[in-house]
């Protein structure tokens, strides 16, 4: 997927006294606050006053960096997806279930991470009318890694062999539908403050869109891994800041 | 957004003058000076939807002889007349970039008329939204029938499923935006609570009609209503994504397909046959 690179604004180094240039920008400084915002109260609500009192900065200084609060949302999209490109997602000949949870579960706690913009980017029209280049791409990278996935997991015993191709092509749309949104899904089943402790569970949800096509081996495998999820949510996860 | 809190002032009706051209408002003016010319846009940068009547062209036709006089005839007041040409320019923008000035060019009245209806643009979406809702209520109500069958279920949920294509971009934002699913999780989960209570009368009536094996286990029970709900609230957001507005009806039969599939395993031999059966047709 193409990450673009957003370049500095030429007199943003100027303004670095020497010295002190380890301490984060404002820009840094800028994004990290807007994300906390955003994340709380979503793009639409997300204001640049509230920004700036919140920073102690004057408007003005935040609409230097940015000048409208879409630049910061595009600007926080960016870092997502540089992280996503980041993300280690080691699929070996090894690939069992419990592998492939542990992938949809890093990529959820990502989407979490950046809930706020993400959230904003796959369900306002506007936004993914505009990106929809970027959200295909997104998509089929997802795909291709999930067929990939699908692939290991045969070899391996964990997927019917009598699965069709067609049944196979099914349960990746419903796992990318379902790994994307879970979130949202979250948030209305259990509400904002306890999402976090369930990305757990929403993990096991986009694991479960594989449930119709699994063997003997995977359903049993499935069955454990549901057992210790139920058991303990989010046990194994530091919480995020 | 900030434009509610713009002044509004009366739109030229004069249709010859040329839509207005994006100022920037705020920021650094542009140095460079060619640019000018061409005002460049930085890579992926969000670009404020201006409102585009061009694009509104066939909503204006379609809704031509919907203006007031013709309305009043019809029986609709101003107001009902707001909301669908509201809803059905959010439909195409968003919430986002929804502004009074284009509901009130479309249907030809001032944006003061408009105000007097709705004084800020989220009494408008909050309307919508209350359309959506009370319809929702009422399909729901009717819905089930002792003879369920996998062919009545799948019809339920494509009517549930492309009840929202209607009101896309409201369901969208309600659906999607942090803010409202903060404020609104109550009815969220009271939602989710009898969407759940729902969803399992169904399972066992199906169980009851032969269709399918009784899925025992409570997770595996709540794993199935929940990927089959995500599917069938969220799906619009991926067909939005991938094809635009103006191909959801087409695509909504392939993702109530794919919120059947999670009963897959459960299936009884005659389950199992109706739901090829579906499969084929939608082929």
């Amino acid at each position: 997927m193409a990450v673009i690179k957003k370049e500095k604004h030429p007199t943003a180094s100027a303004l670095v006294v020497p010295g002190v240039s380890d301490e984060p920008s404002t820009r840094d400084t800028i994004l990290r606050r807007s994300l906390e915002l955003i994340n709380d109260t979503g793009m639409v609500d997300f204001r640049i006053d509230a920004l700036s009192r919140s920073l102690g900065l004057s408007p003005g200084n935040i609409t230097y960096h940015f000048s409208r609060k879409e630049d910061i949302c595009y600007a926080l999209w960016e870092r997502y997806l540089d992280e996503y490109d980041h993300l280690v997602r080691p699929l070996t000949t090894l690939l069992d279930l419990r592998q492939y949870y542990l992938l949809n579960r890093v990529r959820i706690r990502l989407d979490y991470k950046y809930r706020g913009v993400v959230l904003f980017r796959s369900s306002d029209l506007g936004a993914m009318t505009r990106d929809r280049e970027v959200n295909r791409a997104n998509e089929e990278h997802h795909l291709s890694l999930g067929r990939r996935a699908v692939q290991l997991l045969t070899g391996n015993g964990y997927i019917r062999k009598e699965a069709t191709r067609q049944q196979l092509e099914d349960i990746h749309a419903c796992h990318y539908v379902l790994t994307r949104w879970c979130l949202n899904y979250g948030y209305q089943a259990y509400g904002a403050d306890d999402v976090a402790n369930r990305l757990d569970y929403l993990a096991l949800m986009s694991l479960h869109a594989l449930y119709p096509v699994l063997s003997e081996k995977g359903l049993a495998e499935f069955a454990e891994i549901m057992d210790k999820v139920s058991a303990d949510d989010s046990l194994g996860d530091p919480p995020l800041q | 957004m900030s434009t509610s809190t713009k002044p509004l002032h009366p739109a030229p009706q004069d249709e010859t003058t040329e839509p207005q051209v994006a100022k920037r408002k705020r920021g650094r003016p542009r140095k460079n000076g060619p640019l000018l010319d061409q005002p460049k846009r930085k890579r992926g940068r969000p670009r404020r939807a201006e409102p585009d009547l061009a694009d509104l062209q066939d909503i204006h036709l379609d809704l031509a002889d919907r203006t007031r006089a013709s309305g009043r005839r019809s029986g609709h007041s101003t107001r009902e007349l707001i909301v669908a040409m509201a809803n059905e320019v959010i439909n195409r923008t968003g919430i986002v970039d929804f502004r009074i000035e284009t509901v009130a060019r479309a249907l030809s009245l001032s944006p003061g008329n408009i105000t007097y209806h709705f004084p800020k643009k989220e009494d408008i979406i909050a309307a919508i939204w209350e359309q959506y809702e009370t319809t929702m209520r009422a399909t729901l109500a009717e819905i089930i029938t002792p003879f369920l069958d996998i062919k009545q279920l799948y019809l339920y949920f494509r009517v549930i499923a492309s009840k929202a294509i209607a009101y896309v971009g409201v369901t969208a934002y309600y659906f999607g935006d942090l803010g409202v699913l903060r404020r609104e999780h109550a009815t969220f989960a009271r939602w989710m609570d009898s969407n759940r209570t729902w969803m399992y009368a169904c399972y066992d009536r199906l169980t009851e009609n032969g269709c399918l094996r009784p899925i025992a286990d409570p997770l595996l029970r709540d794993l199935i209503f929940a990927s089959q709900i995500t599917l069938l609230r969220w799906w619009i957001n991926n067909a939005f994504a991938n094809h635009g507005g103006d191909r959801l009806e087409e695509a909504v039969n392939r993702y109530v397909s794919l919120s059947l599939l999670q009963l897959l395993p459960y299936l009884t031999d005659e389950g199992r046959r109706q739901f090829k059966n579906i499969a084929n047709q939608i082929k």
